[in-house]
């Protein structure tokens, strides 16, 4: 046989030895994970839509049992917590937290607003059902919406992110107060639209976003926001949906699913709520109330009975924040993020600056009475008035996700009531917190807040 | 008729498929002359190829019959012819049938000519004219095998007339002088020369050189003589006399370029392989693993943490776990090649970056069926054991750690003071690892075969126990088997090849009770192990290790290996091959802690303990492959070309159960409570296509060209491709003429260089992919998932870029070869975890990472026959090497989460510690440099804006490495004596993990004599610093400081085998074919200035248990 035979036949097997093989590169694809759930395909099946919903819910609640938790933090920050053995977050306390801190709730939240966005990313593009879909895309919006709120208010100007692309997101710059406000209040408002058919809880359990929910994180936005008009509507809208009642025991607020919640975060039955464990104390205190916090209840207020527990410690009485009262598993809370009494105190303030005294003082009322306080009268001031709604919100939303915290800064109160809580010691740029060195370090667009 | 049925299969196959015209008329030819002659019954049955025959003045036809009987040879002739032939007197022993045929045919008036097995006898043609006819030879070249040999030379004697043969080993040569002398030669073949015909068939034997012995390589075989790339072969007898239970182990000292430490001295542990030095910063270092063909894996497939980590004392190891190479039968390997440079390794594309080594398992070898039989019995002990201190010593120590700390001791915070008995004095070291571990192996191997099939089959069986305390042992046993298949027209081979080991390996104090050796060994001596009542003692803040130690860790390997190869001879110098192979390996495990491990708070709180996981690993290979090749011109062209289709699935489930309330429910799941579960399942899935392209022009010239596309499920959608090659060229300068005429000294030469890309796919799976994964806990009673990974689908394989230099020398007949070789490997592209700001929702990804990692040494290899008589001979083997190991650049570093442990110029192993320059007489404290000068001692880096003091002290690698193995050999006795060098530091007993004991606010910190040597007073010069009972920065310092990192060089007897194998006068008295008997050594002695336990595992400043010492008597007999 000739050789240019063979080498025809050569070339012949060659060919169709590569064609086969380069034929088949769908080999190398992976299609199907079991352990696993592809990104791309977790938002075309309602079942691992829904636990990635789930999923981003499960993380907040996972944050509030970290370091990080937002409560402490700003408590401590601030003028309602203390550490007691002189060590815990000492810099928090001391107003002088460094920006390589490993506690700041930085990383938390951008992982939540990256499931967020994760998941706007995949509901968009799902084959879902229209019901589905918008039910699933409504909470992740407000989701987004409300870690973007802390942030915001934590950090002042900061990254928005609204990409899962890191090509997109790895040299972000910070984007001003503003604008992730507006982001914020659109996020919202497509929350509302999204959710609007569901006003019902699914389940009976009040741990999933509904229409309200989003209404609720958007008046508290307008508040912050000075848009008294707005907030006193919004919040004005969930009071008069009688969805919800202020529950007369103020012992049964803190409950699953109680008359008086909007939002509060599922707990696994066989975890415990970890702030609980922060404040109640089996050995030695940690964390307290601060004197000005206890000293802040009026006479007779039932909160700082039944919110507030004291125990004396080497001769010394001291008082811990009590509105979760068990340190076991399955305790009979969950971790409330909204209710109706901050809703209450958001119209009565709204009206206030509208100059409807009459109507504040009302709503003010409504909660003062529950505590067991008789109700202001209708001739206060509206600066009377205003201040009043300060102290009110002091003394109900204490140890709340911030809410103290958040309040003096938005009132341009903080410096004169941080100096006479550490006097020396507060300094104006402590209002807001450091941005996380390693971020600095890894993104050049990134600035650091002053003073740090 | 009957003989033309034999003569038409005689006929060469080739000839037919060349020109089946051609040879229908010879056929014919042959029929008529048959027609006319009788014949001599053939049979089939396959004989030896060597005559042994002694006759004098013997007719011819005796002669012929013989010849037939001993090799199968069947012989053409006319009875009448018989009448003319002479009386013959020969005397042949083992002579090959040319020659026997030449020596009886000498003087007779025939010739004759051999035609495959059949021999055909004409009368001798009387000279028509008396000038000499001219001869038209057509022959055919083959090797031992029967397989044909292209590029010979044949060259008619005392002429320039030559040629060489073709692909398919033919050759023509016209105008031939009848009574010319033909000789052929071909590179690693003995020359033979042979008289002149018109139909040769030539059969050349192998030369015996060590230039010329096969060595395998990436889907095909060379010899070291014809290679143009770097490839180094361990062979079965150097494994054999090495008595270690990891064929892995004994690799280490034997090949230059090639390190290889073992994690532990504990059956089953891990053994750390590198060629050429860490290549990777963060993807895998480990060597591509090929077994008969299947890729296999590298890293253990341990769920749990149990055996692994008794074996590795401490986790978080470089190669942590134990190694799956372990399950392999050191005695059922043939060779191991240790494939190094690019022209070796490219055609392995994706997964070659740090070296390839090839595992070839024994097969069966043609001839009469041998049943071998080896037992050996052995025993074992650490090498080195540090002395602790005493119970006096210990307590004064103590006494003035407080005193110099101001601290007042108490019965509550010093025990060992007060409550602990002075006089109790317990060596926990000896108790835990100073048992002798003793080895049973038992092996039995039959094989043989004829040409058509060989076969091999074998068992294996070893138990070993370990230098632990408790019920604790190492068992493996299995079976091998091999079954080759030659068609009887060469043109199809099949071979199958398949072990199948398991192995049993349960190790005292694993599970999740951790009794780590570092901690056990540093336990206060005289703590109270038993109570009065003769129960476990618990003090609180003490670990119980006597009780601790009744924890158990087993697991249990299954590993099978199977592979099916076919080649067909398409057409001439056209094959085609496949290779079918799985590999399946399977982890079960067992880890228990019993309720006598633990204390009556944790029996309380948890009960008894046990985790149940397995993990199981298959692999599925195909790979089609044609080769083709053809002789152009002076020279011989190779090509091959295939393609890969590999998948590799992993599954496993781990349960871990608590609850137990009887230590007789372990081992079922029945009795305990679920507290965790987990469950993991990976595909990765490989395709490629390679090829390969050799030209070899007159063996002066070899050029060598690979190409591979690989695609791979770890990476990206279009980045799943990549592609690879490389160029090696050689030139055997021997080979010419000039040097043939000058340097007649020099009968090898050679100098080779390649320079080619590889890649490290090296990284975990799905790492492009954003995946979601389970949540910690579900969201209430909603299941829930979220992000586990930000996927990166752009990432891309580690390139290795890999450039060769070497010379390669014999002298005085190869009796001295000598190897040269310099490399240097550059990796790029290095896949890392690259550091993300968190606000894109992660702190880091998998992404590619501009550095550049170099690796660049000397290698040299010299093996020498210096005595050669017939009775006594002496060979020398000598390698060294001197690796250099060195991170160019590394943008954002600064930055990186490596900053503080790696510094640009310096090797990846960099030891950073703070400068320690002395202890103040005065004070008793230590000083140390201020690199910075800001006034203070701060242990990080001082490079890379960390603002640290820490400085480098050196490196946890070599400087050079060696290994020299002498061979005497005496009659029967075989004596072997391999001593091993490496040139290195490391950390020592001083170094921070091990010495934390200063600090005695910690129960149970118990340290060596060598720390004795403390400041006591004022005016104490040249010593340590004062102990301390509460650490301080001072001594924090001193923990991290340089007076840690020290030499730790060491010289090691590896290896030290004496054998005796019987006379073949006892041997035929007994009626076996061979027996030996030997008496083997490893790690005998050791000589080292080093500061710990063995200097081997000096690399980490953790301690390990060391390696052991072992003995082992031996017996082989072959029947």
């Amino acid at each position: 046989m000739k050789t240019h035979h063979l080498y025809k036949i050569f070339l012949t097997t060659l060919i169709t030895l590569a064609s086969a093989i380069t034929g088949c590169k769908k080999f190398v694809t992976v299609n199907e994970l079991s352990d696993n759930l592809l990104a791309s395909q977790v938002f075309n099946n309602e079942s691992t839509a829904n636990s990635a919903i789930a999923g981003i819910y499960e993380t907040m609640q996972l944050n509030t049992q970290q370091s990080s938790d937002i409560t402490i933090l700003t408590g401590l920050s601030g003028d309602e917590l203390k550490t007691y053995d002189g060590a815990f977050n000492i810099n928090y306390s001391n107003d002088a937290i460094l920006s390589n801190d490993g506690a700041l709730p930085w990383s938390e939240l951008y992982n939540v607003i990256y499931q967020c966005n994760a998941a706007i990313e995949g509901l968009n593009q799902s084959i879902l059902p229209a019901p589905v879909k918008n039910q699933l895309l409504g909470e992740a919006t407000f989701l987004r919406a409300y870690n973007y709120f802390y942030l915001v208010n934590l950090f002042g100007d900061v990254p928005l992110i609204t990409s899962t692309n890191v090509n997109v997101t790895a040299r972000a710059a910070r984007t001003p107060v503003a604008n992730v406000y507006q982001s914020i209040i659109q996020d919202l408002l497509r929350a509302q639209d999204l959710l609007g058919t569901t006003n019902n809880y699914a389940n009976g359990e009040k741990t999933r976003a509904t229409k309200w929910v989003a209404t609720a994180l958007l008046s508290r936005v307008y508040l912050y926001q000075k848009d008294w008009v707005n907030a006193s509507k919004y919040s004005g809208d969930i009071i008069a949906s009688n969805t919800f009642t202020l529950d007369p025991n103020l012992s049964d607020v803190f409950n699953k699913n109680s008359s008086e919640s909007i939002l509060q975060l599922e707990n696994n039955p066989t975890l415990v709520i970890a702030e609980a464990q922060d404040f109640i104390y089996q050995t030695s205190p940690i964390i307290v109330c601060t004197d000005s916090l206890i000293n802040s209840f009026e006479n007779g207020d039932q909160r700082k009975t039944q919110w507030i527990q004291s125990m004396v410690y080497s001769g010394a009485t001291v008082y811990y924040p009590f509105k979760y009262t068990s340190i076991n598993p399955n305790p009979p809370q969950y971790y409330t993020l909204f209710r109706l009494a901050e809703q209450y105190l958001i119209r009565a303030e709204a009206y206030a600056q509208q100059n409807m005294l009459p109507a504040a003082i009302a709503d003010l009322n409504l909660i003062r009475q529950r505590a067991g306080l008789n109700p202001l009268a209708s001739s206060l001031s509206q600066a009377g008035c205003l201040a009043a709604i300060q102290h009110e919100r002091r003394v109900e939303l204490f140890a709340e996700v911030g809410h103290r915290w958040f309040d003096l800064k938005r009132t341009g109160t903080i410096d004169t009531v941080m100096n006479t809580e550490k006097p020396g010691i507060w300094k104006p740029n402590a209002a807001l917190w450091p941005i996380p060195l390693a971020d600095i370090h890894a993104d050049v667009n990134l600035t650091q807040n002053p003073g740090y | 008729m009957n003989f033309l049925f034999h003569a038409g299969h005689a006929i060469p196959i080739k000839w037919i498929s060349i020109s089946p015209g051609n040879t229908f008329i010879k056929a014919m030819k042959l029929t008529v002359i048959l027609l006319t002659i009788c014949c001599i019954q053939v049979s089939a049955t396959t004989k030896a190829q060597q005559i042994t025959l002694s006759v004098k003045n013997a007719p011819l036809e005796k002669v012929i019959e013989q010849i037939h009987q001993q090799t199968g040879y069947s012989f053409l002739y006319s009875v009448s012819y018989l009448d003319k032939s002479l009386p013959i007197t020969v005397n042949l022993v083992n002579a090959p049938i040319d020659e026997a045929l030449s020596v009886i045919f000498n003087g007779q008036p025939f010739s004759y000519e051999v035609k495959e097995k059949t021999i055909i006898i004409t009368p001798k043609k009387q000279p028509v004219n008396p000038q000499p006819a001219n001869l038209h030879i057509n022959g055919s070249v083959v090797d031992e095998n029967k397989q044909p040999l292209s590029g010979a030379t044949v060259k008619v004697k005392g002429t320039m007339i030559a040629t060489v043969t073709d692909a398919n080993g033919l050759f023509t040569l016209t105008n031939v002088p009848e009574n010319a002398t033909l000789v052929i030669s071909f590179i690693g073949y003995e020359n033979k020369e042979i008289r002149a015909a018109e139909h040769l068939l030539v059969t050349l034997a192998r030369g015996n050189s060590k230039l010329d012995a096969v060595q395998i390589i990436g889907y095909g075989t060379t010899t070291q003589r014809l290679s143009t790339g770097d490839v180094s072969s361990v062979k079965a007898d150097i494994i054999a006399e090495q008595p270690v239970t990891n064929s892995l182990q004994a690799l280490e000292g034997r090949v230059p370029g090639l390190l290889v430490t073992q994690s532990s001295g504990l059956p089953g542990a891990s053994v750390a392989v590198q060629i050429r030095g860490q290549n990777s910063i963060n993807a895998s270092n480990n060597p591509l693993y090929i077994i008969d063909g299947v890729p296999f894996t590298s890293t253990a497939l341990e769920r749990t943490a149990g055996v692994n980590v008794v074996n590795t004392s401490l986790t978080g190891l470089n190669n942590s776990y134990s190694s799956p190479l372990n399950t392999i039968n050191p005695n059922d390997i043939e060779s191991i090649e240790i494939l190094k440079d690019a022209d070796a390794t490219a055609i392995y594309g994706s997964r070659a970056a740090n070296g390839v080594i090839l595992i070839t398992t024994k097969k069966g070898k043609k001839g009469k069926a041998v049943l071998n039989v080896d037992v050996r019995n052995g025993m074992g002990e650490v090498t080195r054991m540090p002395q602790l201190l005493n119970t006096a010593q210990y307590l004064q120590l103590m006494r003035d750690a407080n005193a110099n700390s101001g601290v007042v001791p108490t019965a509550a915070t010093a025990p060992e003071l007060f409550s602990f008995s002075p006089n109790q004095d317990f060596n926990w070291q000896k108790w835990y690892i100073g048992g002798t571990a003793k080895t049973t192996d038992a092996g039995l191997t039959l094989s043989g075969g004829n040409e058509q099939i060989t076969f091999l089959l074998s068992g294996n069986y070893h138990n070993e126990t370990t230098v632990l305390p408790g019920n604790t042992h190492y068992i493996r046993g299995g079976v091998h088997g091999n079954i080759s298949y030659n068609s009887l027209n060469k043109k199809l081979n099949v071979t199958t090849s398949f072990f199948y080991n398991g192995d049993d390996n349960r190790l005292s104090g694993a599970a999740s009770e951790q009794p780590l050796f570092s901690q056990i060994v540093r336990e206060a001596p005289n703590y109270p192990i038993y109570d009065a009542l003769g129960n476990y003692n618990w003090v609180p803040g003490y670990n119980n290790w006597v009780a601790q130690s009744t924890a158990y860790a087993q697991s249990w390997t299954d590993n099978l290996n199977a592979d099916a190869n076919l080649t067909y001879q398409l057409f001439p110098g056209i094959k085609l091959k496949a290779n079918l192979g799985i590999n399946k390996i399977q982890v079960n495990q067992h880890n228990a802690d019993p309720l006598t491990s633990l204390s009556p708070t944790q029996q309380a709180a948890t009960g008894g303990e046990v985790t149940f996981a397995n993990n199981a690993m298959s692999t599925i290979i195909f790979e089609p492959q044609i080769t083709y090749t053809k002789t152009i011109l002076k020279g011989t062209l190779d090509v091959l070309a295939g393609g890969t289709l590999q998948d590799n699935e992993t599954k496993g489930q781990t349960v871990y159960l608590q609850g137990y309330t009887s230590d007789l429910l372990l081992n079922s799941m029945n009795f305990g409570t679920v507290s965790s579960q987990s469950s993991n399942d990976i595909q990765y899935k490989y395709l490629s296509m390679f090829g390969r392209v050799t030209y070899n022009w007159d063996n002066r010239y070899i050029i060598n060209g690979t190409l591979r596309r690989d695609g791979s499920t770890r990476f990206g959608q279009g980045r799943q491709f990549g592609t690879f090659g490389s160029v090696g060229g050689a030139w055997l300068f021997s080979n010419e003429q000039f040097s043939k005429d000058h340097f007649s000294w020099l009968s090898y030469g050679k100098l080779r260089g390649s320079y080619g890309t590889t890649g490290n796919d090296g990284i975990g799976d799905y790492q492009y992919l954003s995946l979601y994964g389970n949540t910690v806990n579900n969201y209430g009673s909603t299941v829930s998932v979220a992000p586990t990974q930000i996927g990166n689908p752009d990432y891309q394989w580690e390139v290795n870029k890999k450039l060769e230099m070497a010379i390669e020398l014999g002298f005085l007949k190869d009796r001295i070869l000598f190897t040269g070789t310099w490399y240097r490997n550059r990796s790029g592209n290095q896949l890392v975890g690259y550091t993300l700001p968190s606000i894109t929702g992660f702190t880091s990804y998998t992404a590619n990472l501009p550095a550049l990692v170099q690796n660049k040494g000397w290698e040299f290899e010299m093996n020498t026959r210096n005595i050669q008589s017939n009775n006594f001979k002496w060979s020398t083997d000598f390698n060294l090497t001197f690796p250099q190991n060195k991170l160019l650049s590394f943008p954002g570093l600064a930055t990186s989460s490596y900053a503080n442990n790696y510094v640009i110029g310096q090797s990846l192993s960099v030891i950073l510690a703070t400068h320690y320059t002395g202890t103040d007489p005065a004070t008793g404290n230590g000083k140390f440099e201020d690199v910075n000068g800001d006034g203070a001692i701060i242990y990080s880096s001082a490079y890379n804006n960390q603002g640290g003091d820490m400085i480098v002290a050196g490196k946890a690698t070599p400087d050079w490495y060696g290994g020299i193995r002498n061979t005497f050999t005496y009659k029967g006795w075989q004596l072997d004596v391999f001593f091993q060098y490496v040139r290195q530091q490391g950390y020592n007993l001083y170094h921070a993990v091990n010495f934390f004991g200063t600090s005695f606010d910690n129960p149970g910190t118990n340290v060596w004599v060598q720390n004795l040597n403390y400041w006591k007073s004022p005016g104490d010069v040249g010593v340590m610093p004062k102990p301390l009972s509460q650490i301080t920065l001072n001594q924090i310092s001193y923990l991290f400081s340089d007076a840690g990192v020290g030499d730790a060089s060491f010289l090691r007897l590896k290896t030290l085998s004496l054998s005796y194998s019987l006379p073949p006068a006892i041997l035929s008295r007994l009626k076996i074919n061979s027996l030996k008997i030997f008496l083997q050594g490893q790690n005998l002695l050791t000589i080292t200035k080093y500061i710990g336990y063995d200097p081997e595992n000096a690399e980490l400043p953790t301690l390990a248990i060391p390696p052991l010492k072992q003995l082992t008597l031996g017996i082989q007999c072959s029947l």
